[in-house]
């Protein structure tokens, strides 16, 4: 099995926003990708991202002055 | 073959078009159902759409909802927004998609007419808002005639009056500016296979953020699978089913050929070529339809005292390819007494040339002399 870390993870209500989560990671070199939405989430969109929990305040900024909606951030073992 | 029936599909696109609907069928699954690869092309296929059509009209990449075609998108919108109570304003130049469900709804309706010249008659129109009017459905550019209606001053008055203010774009969308905030449009149809220069099957409905349409279709979203209701974000709200990927590849690759070539290019190319057929018809016995100095690129006309039917059936026979007959917009053709006649339309696109509209002149000339 794989070894868990510390992980960020922010679900979407849409797969728009998911989408633009996609961009906003990519044009500001944001590590992390897409991930299917764990089970302890909303399921939204079904679709979440996994990123660093270092980078979880700029994230968030970044969706908000891109008026990217999001359901859920969690920082934990997964 | 010259093809000059562009208000009805652009039958001349960018090769990228083309190539884009191709290449997609061996890269895309099913977009927003799961994250896996196959999937994840798909979306970014659609949100990347979404957000240059965003862009082009003024808009959130999230304001837009695909449908079939403006049609479809029309329905969706005047469906799900109108009420039998309701009273709308729109106008004699609408085409059937317009008309149809309106009439299908049984809501008071006023027609705002035309000048004898074929432009809008605004002279009147305050007079027209009662208590219960919601909103103004209105073309952009008439599909029969290519008149221009001034979006800006409409949305202004739609917005001292407290309506509604929605747009059928079917004619302009990526051939005239379209600035939805600056325009206060609150809901604008599109369709793809025209001036997009898109796949047919393709278009969509951009809607102003608050204004909730309730969706024509439900189903499979995707997204919230255990909810009994479909899913109220927006663009989810008023999609249903799979996407049409490959078309919107295609349309896609149509919003990033009018990105790099400029609306006004592609604007002035078209009325340069109009120009030059309308300076051609000189002398001929023809009677010209909303002829103002800057339509779309569209020439109506008829041929005194003869069916349009006929001269198109000549026209087809020279190997000019035109659109005669009703066009889908009747109270257009009441106004100008063409119900009978018809009309034939000549509509042109970037991709055609000077002498292809050359040679159509040619032709029309030995048909009439």
């Amino acid at each position: 099995m794989r070894q868990k870390t510390l992980t960020l993870i922010i679900s979407f209500p849409t797969t728009a926003d998911a989408m633009a989560m996609e961009q906003i990671a990519k044009f500001h070199e944001i590590e992390g990708k897409l991930i299917p939405v764990p089970h302890f989430m909303s399921t939204g969109c079904g679709m979440a991202w996994k990123g660093l929990p270092e980078d979880e305040e700029k994230t968030l900024q970044l969706l908000t002055d891109k008026e990217v909606e999001w359901e859920e951030v969690k920082c934990l073992e997964y | 073959m010259i093809y000059l029936d562009n208000a009805a599909t652009s039958f001349l696109k960018p090769p990228s078009v083309a190539q884009a609907v191709f290449d997609s069928f061996g890269q895309v699954g099913n977009a927003a159902r799961g994250i896996n690869q196959m999937s994840l092309a798909a979306e970014r296929i659609v949100y990347g759409t979404r957000q240059q059509l965003a862009e082009l009209v003024q808009a959130a990449p999230k304001q837009v909802a695909f449908s079939s075609g403006s049609t479809e998108a029309l329905n969706i919108l005047i469906q799900g927004f109108v009420k039998p109570e309701d009273h709308v304003i729109t106008s004699v130049m609408e085409h059937n998609s317009v008309l149809r469900p309106l009439y299908r709804i049984g809501c008071e309706i006023d027609f705002l007419p035309i000048t004898p010249e074929g432009r809008l008659d605004r002279s009147n129109r305050d007079a027209l808002i009662k208590d219960n009017t919601s909103c103004l459905i209105l073309t952009h550019a008439a599909n029969l005639t290519g008149v221009i209606n001034d979006l800006a001053d409409w949305g202004d008055w739609c917005d001292k009056h407290g309506i509604e203010f929605f747009v059928d774009a079917s004619q302009t969308a990526g051939v005239l500016p379209i600035k939805m905030k600056d325009m206060k449009i609150s809901a604008l149809a599109f369709t793809g296979h025209k001036s997009l220069f898109g796949a047919q099957g393709t278009g969509g409905l951009v809607v102003r953020d608050g204004l909730d349409i309730r969706p024509l279709s439900v189903g499979g979203s995707g997204i919230a699978t255990f909810d009994k209701e479909h899913p109220k974000q927006m663009p989810t709200r008023l999609e249903a089913g799979t996407a049409n990927i490959h078309g919107l590849a295609g349309l896609r690759a149509g919003l990033t050929f009018i990105e790099a070539t400029g609306i006004d290019v592609i604007h002035e190319r078209e009325q340069s070529l109009r120009q030059r057929f309308l300076g051609g018809l000189e002398g001929l016995p023809v009677t010209l339809y909303g002829s103002e100095p800057e339509t779309v690129g569209i020439v109506a006309l008829n041929v005194t005292g003869e069916d349009s039917a006929l001269i198109g059936g000549y026209l087809s026979e020279a190997g000019i390819l035109v659109r005669t007959g009703g066009h889908c917009a009747p109270l257009h053709h009441e106004a100008f007494g063409t119900v009978d006649q018809g009309m034939i339309r000549f509509s042109f696109s970037y991709f055609n040339t000077e002498e292809e509209v050359d040679t159509a002149l040619d032709a029309f000339r030995n048909i009439l002399l």
